[in-house]
């Protein structure tokens, strides 16, 4: 997993929920982010798109089990 | 010269007219199959109207225009046409010497405006849509002179989308015939399929949706609108999602969606919402759904009552978990024209007992 995609992820997740307070690692799951909700899970998808220029499926979504899934998925595509 | 074929404003649920916002081309220019020609605004979104086929274009409509869904905006020709000009701008000359475009007086008509403050000699359309302080009809004006004058007002016009949301909601909440009903639902425990990004895990939505959809094949009668010649049984089932997040309320509409499983309509409002949040709902997204699903749970509601839409005769609302007494509200909000209270009741506690089924 590339450090500086999880920076960027930790710094949109910090914006999409207004909390600075949020210190991602590669198992941070859903479980672990009390706002992080259905709609919240929406807006960090549209968020992560537009940042990395990026279009991600259900399929995608689907397949990510943790935040290290997540930044695995965006290394691959951006590189 | 011949026409190939008409462009046709695409029907919407909500709206009987729809505002031209832009064209994309000028008459005579040369199109293709699938050129976006003209963008009209409903009250959800906006749509662009594709061109079916290569030709020459020639505008039936203008920008700012009101047009009847399922009107003609456009024909394709196969060669250059004789441009003699829009039939909409013939002029017609008042009592007052003004001159005014067929369409502005049309618009006049219908709105009941008074133009003699208009310091224009010639009076079109757009000049009508842009003087908000006559849009509004003169018997609301002398109405609003009766009341406390006293009170210093700003007027904060309204956007043409909200017009016409106002006007399709109307339809039937202004039957004066419509009850609302509620039931509390034990809140359950969410099966966990422990994934990061799990879909609308967290939301009891998905649910809902299902089993009304299962339930309506038993209750027609809320899968129905009225007309003045009687009521309209809906022969599919596609139920609409409201959605206002941040780019104002549109009905994302899950087709046949009794024949869908549960993971099918999770993830279908996911694509919903996403689309919704790309800004890339489609007209057949957010058109044709024959009951409404409205979830205000994410604001905190202890309860609502939901207006019920246009050719519809009911509505659920989704309220907010009550954390200290665990469970939730469902309203229903039906037309009275079309069932009664009695069916509403029956059709909430089977619902409740429905959802209760999916504790894990």
């Amino acid at each position: 997993m590339n450090k500086d995609t999880l920076v960027i992820v930790n710094n949109i997740f910090i914006e999409v929920f207004q909390d600075k307070t949020i210190l991602l690692d590669k198992t941070t799951t859903s479980n672990d982010i009390d706002k992080w909700d259905s709609l919240n899970n929406m807006h960090l998808v549209v968020a992560i798109e537009k940042y990395f220029k990026v279009r991600i499926t259900l399929k995608d979504i689907k397949s990510w089990k943790n935040v290290g899934d997540l930044c695995n998925w965006i290394s691959n595509k951006v590189e | 010269m011949s026409v190939i074929c008409e462009i046709i404003s695409p029907k919407s649920d909500l709206d009987d007219e729809v505002e031209v916002k832009n064209l994309y081309f000028s008459n005579n220019d040369k199109v293709n199959e699938n050129d976006e020609l003209l963008e009209i605004e409903t009250s959800k979104t906006a749509i662009a109207i594709e061109s079916t086929s290569d030709g020459f274009v020639e505008f039936k409509v203008k920008v700012g225009e009101y047009i009847k869904v399922g009107s003609v905006v456009a024909l394709i020709h196969d060669t250059p046409f004789d441009d003699k000009g829009d039939s909409s701008e013939e002029i017609k000359i008042d009592e007052g010497n003004k001159v005014i475009s067929a369409a502005a007086e049309s618009y006049i008509n219908e709105n009941n405006i008074d133009i003699s403050n208009i310091d224009k000699k010639f009076i079109t359309l757009k000049d009508l849509l842009q003087e908000n302080s006559i849009e509004k009809p003169l018997t609301s004006i002398s109405n609003e002179k009766t009341q406390a004058s006293s009170l210093e007002t700003v007027l904060k016009p309204i956007s043409k989308s909200k017009k016409a949301e106002i006007k399709a909601l109307s339809n039937v909440n202004s039957s004066g015939l419509v009850s609302t009903l509620a039931i509390n639902v034990d809140a359950i425990k969410m099966k966990d399929n422990s994934a990061m990004f799990a879909n609308t895990n967290n939301s009891y939505l998905p649910i809902i949706v299902n089993e009304v959809s299962k339930l309506l094949v038993n209750y027609p009668e809320l899968n129905s609108y009225f007309n003045v010649d009687g009521v309209n049984q809906y022969l599919d089932i596609n139920v609409g999602v409201a959605l206002d997040i941040d780019d104002g309320l549109k009905i994302y509409n899950i087709r046949n969606c009794n024949n869908l499983s549960l993971d099918e309509i999770k993830d279908s409002i996911s694509e919903g919402v996403y689309s919704y949040l790309r800004k890339t709902l489609t007209i057949e997204n957010i058109t044709e759904s024959t009951f409404t699903i409205t979830d205000l749970s994410q604001y905190g509601v202890s309860h609502f009552i939901p207006l019920i839409n246009n050719m519809q005769s009911a509505i659920l609302g989704v309220s907010a978990i009550d954390i200290a007494l665990n469970r939730f509200t469902l309203t229903l909000s039906i037309d009275h024209r079309v069932t009664e209270g009695k069916v509403a009741a029956k059709f909430l506690t089977e619902l409740s007992e429905r959802i209760n089924n999916h504790s894990s």
